[in-house]
């Protein structure tokens, strides 16, 4: 793919139509006049308060507004350019268009927000002169720049995250409920991760999840006088957030990039390819095994319920981004099917139904669930047996394993049958594993509790030791992965019957009508 | 050009093209005749890319369209039923927006949208915002957009419904030219009288089945079960019923208006003998013209009106 940025249509036609008979300077010098005052009033107050350092205040304040400003420009402008494009079907014109869908989308990211940028362009002129005034090292200034970018770069690939569908009602409809969804999400997570701000700073996975997707703990460390004090501890390495954050920001964008320009190929596609899903759990994992394994353990059954909590919800996300909908399935039946060896087309072919990939998160599962197990052992504040840890630990992944089979074999089932969306799935799995926990703490029945991958959860990860029986869940699970696995491989095999004895009679029908092999016609 | 071959697209429980096979060769410009909902659009997006068939082949210049998106798109110029245009940009900027995106060079875009805009009359045009502009005029622009890159096929769905009758006239000489050029066009459309005039096949789908296609003349002539006579007379109309109710050959016979209509079963060789007995039995004939079935006819005998 060539990228040519100043000759790219999508960037040049963004800023004709952004900037035409407006003075696209006049925001941005509102904006740094705006942050100029703030810095006059952080100076007219804490000039005289020799314990701390205004300008430093100043700084801090200065890139954490450049971010959320940048942040918030590049999702909303990118998110309203797709959501046009979308409704007035111009995007159908770039689609059959000689330029790809990666292309297509860059230009999206880099022309759209335009705006959000020359902001914070503007406010950088008042960051220099902070460094000037010796708030911190020019390495560190350029990391942080580094992380302004690539926090913009990703927050816009979000926005471009917008349904395909053609039909205006169905789009904006569509476009509605990802906004509410979005809003919800921030609401309630953001919320939550601003009240649990000391906890999630305390708790290695709660450090990585901040640390890794948004710049406040690099931006924090400078606040506190040492940027490099907030490290990702990884198999005992420890790498500063300020260099890490920009890649896993950048690497979270790509993959969001390459997930929708599969859509704009074929709308039928999945979100994501098999074998990248397979690499994006293993990569989660392995981070989160020398996370985990690296921290200081209070107790080992912790550490590796922690894990399994993880690999769970994030094979759940990934069987939603793998799992073939009602329609793609059908286009796998008529059109895919027989191309691979049968297990290989369920392991990493095209369109198949998720059964293959579930074996294969959870034999990922499988294979580091242990090595989690090996690395925490005898390392645990709170002693325990080699042989308690290794029975817990396999109680806890033959029910992770179970668990996910299950549900992700519930949302093939309910796509299959065209009746579940990702949206509706997850509130399904919430009811599903929270209702039967709170129906049993309410109704002291520790047996609905036991039958909840929420109490099971929760029993492991805050009582010592836990005290919930685990074969309820199991026989609740299994029987729900038997039942759904039949109900889903009934109709695969009732569709290819089907398709195969249609096949044979289209095939059988002559090629009926052609146009004329020459043209000397009236027009 | 286009080959099409057991073309299968099914939405959720309605199946929009049932095994449509179809082959069109470059420098046809192909008529696609049916009601609202026969599936035009369907296999026009298909064959744009944008839309995935459940099952069959699609191939343009030889080039296997489901497997090979993005090597298709140079060779095909679409136009959707729908205005999909940017409303802020000016006329010269949406089309150098799309010629960009069809990687023409920057020095060779300005004349080349010049050219677009002569050909479809918008010249005088050219620095307006789009959002000023009539129904028609977009229609236009729209189809100056699928010119750009001189794609080998043209893929038009409906696109006449938004013109007024000077601008069908238009179209329907830029079409000639574009025939007169080589290109293969595929145009959809449920105005059958326009499409007579614009294309040298047709093909009617129903149901997402095509039910005819060939050669206009062609089909008219292979779906013609029966002739029509319409005879003119000065007076004697009753005898002239009564000679026609006499003739085994002569079915339906009608008086309306002063003329007597008739389906002629014989063939056209017969027609001078009946032109002989009338004149014998001195009735005051004035013409007898055989009327052909034009497009809408056959279309209506062909087609049950039905939608998918």
């Amino acid at each position: 793919m060539k990228f040519d940025y100043w000759n790219h249509p999508l960037v040049v036609s963004a800023f004709r139509v952004r900037f035409r008979g407006r003075a696209p300077g006049a925001a941005a010098m509102i904006y740094f006049l705006a942050l100029l005052s703030l810095g006059g009033i952080l100076q007219y107050n804490l000039a005289n308060e020799p314990q701390v350092s205004w300008v430093l205040i100043y700084f801090v304040v200065l890139i954490s507004i450049e971010c959320a400003v940048a942040a918030l420009f590049a999702a909303s402008a990118t998110f309203q350019s797709m959501h046009n494009e979308v409704v007035n079907r111009t995007l159908d014109y770039q689609r059959t268009a000689a330029i790809g869908p990666h292309e297509i989308l860059l230009g999206k990211l880099l022309g759209e927000p335009a705006q959000g940028y020359m902001l914070a362009l503007a406010g950088l002129p008042l960051l220099v002169w902070c460094l000037a005034m010796g708030v911190t090292t020019p390495g560190v200034f350029a990391l942080l720049l580094i992380n302004l970018v690539t926090t913009t770069f990703m927050f816009g690939a979000f926005g471009l995250a917008h349904p395909l569908d053609t039909s205006v009602e169905r789009s904006k409809a569509s476009g509605r409920s990802v906004r509410a969804v979005g809003i919800l999400v921030g609401l309630v997570i953001g919320l939550q991760m601003l009240v649990a701000t000391n906890t999630l700073v305390q708790s290695p996975l709660g450090q990585a999840a901040l640390g890794l997707l948004t710049p406040a703990l690099a931006i924090y460390g400078v606040a506190i006088g040492d940027p490099m004090s907030f490290c990702l501890n990884l198999f005992g390495v420890e790498i500063p957030y300020l260099f890490v954050t920009p890649i896993a920001q950048v690497a979270v964008a790509l993959m969001v990039i390459h997930s929708i320009a599969r859509r704009l190929v074929s709308p039928l596609n999945t979100a994501l390819s098999k074998p990248t899903a397979y690499c994006v759990l293993l990569v989660i994992d392995v981070l989160t095994a020398g996370l985990l394994g690296s921290s200081i353990i209070v107790n080992a059954d912790r550490v590796v319920a922690g894990f399994c909590l993880i690999h769970l919800l994030s094979s759940l996300f990934l069987t939603m981004a793998i799992t073939p909908g009602r329609e793609t399935l059908k286009t796998w039946i008529w059109r895919f099917r027989g191309r691979l060896p049968y297990w290989k087309d369920m392991l990493w072919g095209p369109r198949s139904g998720n059964l293959g990939a579930l074996v294969v998160f959870s034999v990922i599962g499988a294979a580091i669930t242990p090595l989690v197990a090996l690395a925490v052992d005898g390392r645990s504040m709170t002693p325990i047996s080699q042989s308690d840890l290794m029975q817990s630990t396999i109680r806890m992944l033959v029910a992770t394993t179970v668990v996910l089979l299950a549900l992700g074999s519930l949302f093939q089932w309910l796509l299959s049958i065209g009746q579940a969306g990702g949206v509706m799935f997850i509130g399904m799995v919430a009811m599903f594993s929270v209702v039967p926990h709170l129906a049993g703490a309410y109704l002291d029945s520790e047996l609905l509790v036991a039958a909840s991958p929420s109490g099971q959860f929760a029993s492991w990860l805050f009582q010592v030791p836990p005290t919930l029986r685990v074969e309820p869940l199991l026989v609740v699970y299994g029987a729900m992965f038997v039942i759904t696995q039949r109900l889903n491989a009934r109709r695969i095999s009732l569709g290819i019957a089907a398709v195969k004895r249609k096949i044979e009679i289209m095939l059988a029908e002559p090629e009926k009508v052609s146009a004329p092999p020459s043209s000397e016609g009236t027009a | 050009m286009i080959d099409i071959r057991h073309l299968r697209k099914q939405y959720d429980k309605i199946v929009a093209l049932e095994n449509l096979s179809l082959f069109i060769p470059a420098g046809e410009v192909y008529g696609l005749i049916g009601p609202n909902g026969a599936g035009k659009t369907s296999l026009i997006r298909i064959l744009a890319t944008l839309l995935e068939p459940t099952y069959g082949e699609v191939r343009i210049d030889g080039i296997d369209a489901l497997e090979s998106p993005l090597e298709v798109h140079p060779l095909i110029g679409y136009m959707s039923d729908f205005f999909s245009l940017y409303e802020d940009m000016l006329v010269w900027e949406y089309l150098d927006h799309f010629a960009a995106c069809y990687r023409i060079e920057r020095r060779k875009r300005q004349p080349l949208i010049d050219d677009v805009l002569e050909l479809v009359s918008l010249e005088v045009r050219r620095d307006e915002k789009i959002k000023t502009l009539s129904r028609g005029m977009r229609q236009r622009l729209c189809f100056a957009k699928t010119l750009l890159h001189q794609p080998k096929v043209l893929l038009l769905d409906e696109p006449a419904s938004g013109l007024d009758p000077a601008g069908r006239i238009e179209f329907r000489e830029i079409l000639k030219k574009l025939h007169d050029m080589g290109r293969t066009v595929l145009i959809s459309s449920h105005i059958l009288t326009e499409m007579a005039d614009f294309c040298t096949s047709v093909g009617i789908v129903e149901q997402g089945r095509l039910l005819a296609s060939g050669r206009v003349g062609d089909i008219l002539q292979q779906l013609q079960s029966r002739l029509q006579l319409v005879i003119e007379v000065a007076a004697e109309q009753p005898r002239l019923l009564e000679l026609l109710a006499a003739e085994p050959a002569a079915e339906d016979v009608r008086a309306t208006n002063g003329q007597v209509t008739c389906g002629w079963t014989a063939g056209r060789d017969d027609l001078p003998e009946l032109h002989r007995r009338i004149v014998r039995a001195d009735i005051p004939l004035i013409s007898l013209t055989l009327k052909s079935d034009n497009l809408e006819d056959i279309y209506m005998r062909v087609s049950g009106h039905r939608t998918s």
